[in-house]
C-alpha cells in the first residue's frame, strides 16, 4: 500500500509532518529540543525569549496544578513565567541546533512586551542564529492576569507589535491568540494588518485550578499565596476547536492556522485539522508523556488517513468547517428519537432517572427492569445516550 | 494470622473500583443486601472523597461494616445482579465497603440519642444478630444488659468463622465500638438458661442465642480423634485468640466428612495448621456441593484433597482413637424432596480410608430449645407470643448468613421499640 504523504506547506515552509512541539518547558534546552526532532516532531516552537519588566527571577515553586487522575492528563494549570535561560546560551542553542537539524523547523517564541526595540532586537537576533519563523507571544494568561483585556486593547496590540517585527526580519511571523477575549477574530486581524503570516490559537485560558481543601489556598500554592494561572491540557479542547472554526471561517482572516489545546491524541489532532488547523501543536501532552507519544499520534493518524482513503494529510484540513452553521439555522424538520437495544441494555436504568428528572419522562421502567421508551413523549434529545454506560445500547433513530 | 484471604484495598484500588460503579436507579445491589445499605450511595460518597459521609451511610443500616464487608459472600448477595456484569465484570462491594469501615472510626459517628427512656433491655448473646440490636437500641436511647455464654464476644464472627478468612483483631475492635459505647454493661462467661425469668428485671429480652453445632451419632463421637467442625473451629479460634498453640493433635492424615462451607473452612484450617494429608470425603458429587464455589476453590489451592460419592459405614480403632474408617461408594438417584439429588448405596463395594483424625462437617442444626415449652413464636417479628421477648438471627431462622443475622437483629431492634413506645402511649 502506498505510504501516507505526511508533508505540510504551512507559510512556505515545509513540515515533514503537521505535528509541532509547543512553546513550553519541554523546548526550552537546546537538547531537549534536539530530542523532540530525533523522536520525530516536524517542527518546535522554542520557548518564548524575552524577560518581563521587574520579573527578575520568571520561575516560581511549584508552578503546576492539575486535577484528576494522576494517570490520565485531564487538566493542568501552570503559574510558569518563562525562560530562565540566558538569552546568550538561547541563541547560540539555536544556532548549532538549526546547524544540526536543517530539515526540521526551529520558530522561535519572543516576547518584547509594548517595548518596540525589544521586539526588533529580539527578532532580528532569533532570525540571525538560524530561526525559520517566529512566533510572537503576548498573550500569556498570567503575566498580563492584573491588566484588562478587552478586544480592542488585544487588537491594537497585536497590530502593533507585529508591524514593529515585520520591518526587521524576512522570515514567516505566527502571532499566538489569547483565548482570554469575547471574539478572537478581532486580535487575528489585527496581527494579519500587522503584516503576520499565520495564526496559532490558543495560549492557556486564564483560570484559577482548585483549592486546597486542607489549606484553603489556591493551587498551586507558593509560599502561601497564588495568582491566576493558565489552563491547558484535554479539557479545554472543545474551546479552542470553537476558535479554530472561527478563525477558520473568517474571510477577513484566511491566514493559514496552527492549533494548539489539550491535543493528547490522534484524534484531537484531526478534529483540529478538519475544522481548517495546518499545524497542530501539542505542549501539555509532551510534558506529561514525552516525546514519545509522537510515534502514537503518527500512527494513529496514518491508518485513519488509510481507512477514510485519504493519500495526504493536508487534504483533512477544513473538511468539517461546511457543516457549522448559526442554531438557529438547524433544520427543525429533522427528527431522531431514543431507541433501545435490549440485547445490549445492561439495566441500569440510568437512561430512565436522566429522563425522568433532566428530560421529558418519555422512559418508563418495564418488566425486569428494561427501560421502556415512550415515542409519543420523546423529544429526541438524546439525553439518555450520554448516560448510557454501553455504546449503542440506547441509540438515537430516525422516527 | 496475617494471611487472610480478603486483603484490604489499596487507595489506588479502591479509587478505581469505586469510580466503575454505575450508580443505577433503584439499584439491584441495594435491593439485594439483606441489610438493605445503600450501596450505590456509599460508592458516590466514595469518589467524592467523602470517606465519613460514606461509613455513615453504610452504618445507617449494619453496624458492622467492615466484618461484613471481608466476610459476605458479595457475589451471591449484592453482586448478584451487578449490571456491570454486563460490561466487564461486577463490582468488589465487599472490598469497597471494608475499606470504607477501616479509614474512619463509624464508631464516632453514631450520635445515642438522649436517653428519651429509662426502660432496660436484656440481650442474650453477642453474635452479630445480637451486637446489631444492641447497636441500634443503644442509639435509641435504651439502658442494655448483655449475657454471653462464651468468654469472648463475637458469636459466630470470633468463634466459628475460621481465624483466615478475618483479622480477629480488627473484628474486636469493631464489635467493642458497639458495646463500649454508654449505657451498655455486659457480662461475658454468663450463660442464661430461661431468658424468661430476665423479665423480672427488663422491660424486653432479646435471645440471639444462635444454634448448635453438627448432630453426631454418639457412637462416633466416642472416639477421642473425632470432632464437630463447629467444635473443632470454635477450639481453634480460642486457643488462637488466648495467643497458645492449638491443643489437638491432629495428625497426619485428616478424613473431613461433609460437603458444605463448614467442613471446607475446617479442611482449610487443618491445611493451615501443616497436616499434610487432609481429605474431604462426601456423599454426592461436587456439583452437589452445598459449599460454595469460592469456597471450594481456596480449598483446592490450598492443596485439600476431596473423595466424592462415598459415605462413611463405620469407624475402627484402638485406645479410643479412630484409625481406619470405612466407607460405603454411593451412587446419585433422582431428586428428593429437598430438589437434590437422593444418595443410593452401592450394594457391598466398600472404601477403608487411613486417618490419623477426623473431623465430622454434616451441617449445623437447629437445636430444641430448652426453655420454650408451649409459647409460640411469631416468625415474622420473632416475637414470643404474649411475652416482651423476642427471638433472631440463627435461633429463629436456622443456619444463615452474618448479615442476615444482623437485618434480624435490626428488626428485633424495631419491634422491641415499637411496643415498648406502644405500651408508653397506652399508659
Amino acid at each position: 500500500m502506498k505510504s501516507v504523504d505526511w508533508g505540510i506547506h504551512f507559510c512556505g515552509i515545509q513540515f515533514t509532518n503537521p505535528f509541532i512541539v509547543a512553546a513550553s518547558p519541554s523546548t526550552h534546552l537546546g537538547d531537549m529540543v534536539r530530542r523532540a526532532f530525533d523522536y520525530g516532531w516536524s517542527g518546535v516552537v522554542w520557548k518564548t525569549l524575552g524577560a518581563i519588566s521587574g520579573v527578575e527571577h520568571p520561575k516560581v515553586s511549584p508552578c503546576y496544578a492539575h486535577q484528576g487522575w494522576n494517570e490520565h492528563l485531564q487538566c493542568f494549570e501552570n503559574i510558569d513565567l518563562g525562560n530562565d535561560v540566558p538569552l546568550e546560551q538561547s541563541f547560540r542553542e539555536i544556532s548549532e541546533v538549526k546547524k544540526d537539524y536543517p530539515h526540521s523547523v526551529l520558530i522561535i517564541s519572543i516576547r518584547g512586551e509594548n517595548d518596540e526595540g525589544k521586539w526588533k532586537e529580539l527578532s532580528k537576533r532569533a532570525e540571525d542564529a538560524g530561526a525559520d519563523m517566529l512566533e510572537l507571544m503576548f498573550s500569556c494568561p498570567h503575566d498580563i492576569a492584573d491588566k484588562p483585556d478587552g478586544e480592542g486593547e488585544i487588537g491594537r496590540q497585536a497590530e502593533a507589535l507585529t508591524s514593529w517585527v515585520r520591518e526587521v526580519v524576512r522570515i514567516p511571523i505566527m502571532v499566538k491568540m489569547s483565548p482570554n477575549v469575547t471574539d478572537i477574530r478581532i486580535p487575528a486581524r489585527a496581527a494579519k494588518a500587522g503584516g503576520a503570516d499565520a495564526i496559532s490559537a490558543t495560549n492557556t485560558i486564564r483560570s484559577i485550578l482548585g483549592i486546597d481543601l486542607k489549606t484553603l489556598r489556591p493551587l498551586p500554592t507558593v509560599g502561601g499565596m497564588s495568582s491566576f494561572g493558565g489552563y491547558s491540557g484535554p479539557a479545554i479542547k472543545p474551546i479552542i476547536l470553537r476558535m479554530i472554526a472561527e478563525l477558520a471561517r473568517d474571510p477577513k482572516l484566511n491566514l493559514p492556522l496552527s492549533a494548539i489545546g489539550g491535543v493528547v491524541s490522534w484524534m484531537d489532532a484531526v478534529e483540529y485539522m478538519l475544522l481548517g488547523a495546518s499545524t497542530i501543536q501539542v505542549g501539555t501532552a509532551t510534558m506529561y508523556y514525552g516525546f514519545r507519544i509522537i510515534d502514537d499520534l503518527l500512527s494513529g493518524l496514518e491508518n485513519f488517513l488509510k481507512e477514510k482513503g485519504l493519500s495526504s494529510v493536508s487534504e483533512l484540513i477544513g473538511l468539517s468547517l461546511p457543516y457549522i452553521t448559526t442554531q438557529p439555522a438547524l433544520d427543525r424538520n429533522s427528527m431522531v428519537k431514543a431507541k433501545l437495544n435490549p440485547e445490549k441494555c445492561v439495566k441500569c436504568l440510568r437512561c430512565y432517572v436522566a429522563c425522568r428528572d433532566g428530560a421529558y419522562q418519555a422512559i418508563e421502567v418495564g418488566l425486569d427492569r428494561t427501560p421502556q421508551v415512550l415515542e409519543k413523549q420523546c423529544k429526541g434529545c438524546s439525553l439518555c445516550t450520554h448516560v448510557c454506560p454501553l455504546p449503542g445500547a440506547m441509540e438515537m433513530a430516525a422516527r | 494470622m496475617s494471611n487472610h484471604i480478603n486483603s484490604k484495598m489499596s487507595d489506588a484500588t479502591a479509587n478505581a473500583e469505586a469510580s466503575r460503579c454505575l450508580f443505577c436507579f433503584d439499584a439491584p445491589c441495594q435491593k439485594d443486601c439483606p441489610a438493605g445499605i445503600d450501596v450505590p450511595g456509599f460508592i458516590r460518597r466514595m469518589t467524592q472523597r467523602n470517606l465519613r459521609g460514606a461509613c455513615q451511610l453504610i452504618v445507617r443500616e449494619n453496624p458492622l461494616p467492615w466484618i461484613c464487608g471481608v466476610l459476605c459472600p458479595t457475589k451471591r448477595l449484592c453482586a448478584s445482579r451487578c449490571p456491570r456484569e454486563f460490561l466487564d465484570r461486577v463490582i468488589d462491594i465487599g472490598g469497597l465497603q471494608a475499606y470504607a469501615s477501616v479509614e474512619e472510626d463509624h464508631g464516632e459517628m453514631v450520635n445515642p440519642s438522649e436517653r428519651l427512656s429509662r426502660k432496660h433491655i436484656a440481650i442474650i448473646g453477642t453474635g452479630p444478630a445480637g451486637l446489631a440490636a444492641i447497636s441500634y437500641l443503644s442509639q435509641d436511647g435504651f439502658e442494655i444488659e448483655v449475657f454471653e455464654a462464651e468468654d469472648y464476644a463475637g458469636g459466630l464472627i470470633t468463634c466459628g468463622i475460621p481465624p483466615y478468612k478475618i483479622d480477629k483483631k480488627r473484628a474486636f475492635q469493631e464489635i467493642g465500638r458497639i458495646l463500649d459505647r454508654p449505657g451498655i454493661s455486659v457480662h461475658l462467661g454468663f450463660r442464661i438458661k430461661y431468658p424468661f425469668e430476665l423479665l423480672k428485671e427488663f422491660d424486653a429480652v432479646f435471645v440471639a442465642t444462635g444454634i448448635g453445632g453438627e448432630e453426631i451419632d454418639k457412637k462416633f463421637l466416642k472416639f477421642k480423634n473425632v470432632y464437630p467442625a463447629t467444635e473443632f473451629l470454635k477450639e481453634l479460634n480460642k486457643s488462637q485468640l488466648q495467643g497458645r498453640t492449638f491443643k489437638k493433635n491432629l495428625g497426619p492424615n485428616v478424613l473431613i466428612i461433609g460437603g458444605g462451607n463448614t467442613a471446607l473452612n475446617a479442611a482449610v484450617s487443618a491445611r493451615l495448621l501443616e497436616v499434610p494429608n487432609v481429605t474431604v470425603v462426601y456423599r454426592r458429587t461436587e456439583k452437589e456441593m452445598p459449599a460454595w464455589s469460592h469456597e471450594l476453590e481456596m480449598a483446592r489451592k490450598q492443596g485439600v484433597n476431596f473423595s466424592f460419592l462415598l459415605e462413611p459405614l463405620s469407624f475402627s480403632g484402638s485406645d479410643g482413637k479412630v484409625s481406619q474408617v470405612t466407607f460405603r461408594q454411593t451412587k446419585l438417584g433422582e431428586p428428593g424432596p429437598d430438589g437434590r439429588r437422593r444418595v443410593i448405596p452401592m450394594g457391598a463395594k466398600r472404601v477403608v480410608m487411613e486417618s490419623s483424625s477426623v473431623i465430622l462437617g454434616t451441617g449445623r442444626k437447629k437445636i430444641e430449645l430448652k426453655w420454650l415449652k408451649k409459647e409460640k413464636v411469631d416468625h415474622t417479628t420473632g416475637r414470643v407470643e404474649g411475652k416482651n421477648v423476642f427471638l433472631g438471627g440463627e435461633v429463629l431462622h436456622g443456619a444463615g448468613l452474618i448479615v442476615q443475622a444482623v437485618a434480624d437483629g435490626k428488626k428485633a431492634a424495631d419491634e422491641i421499640k415499637r411496643l415498648l413506645q406502644e405500651r408508653d402511649n397506652q399508659r
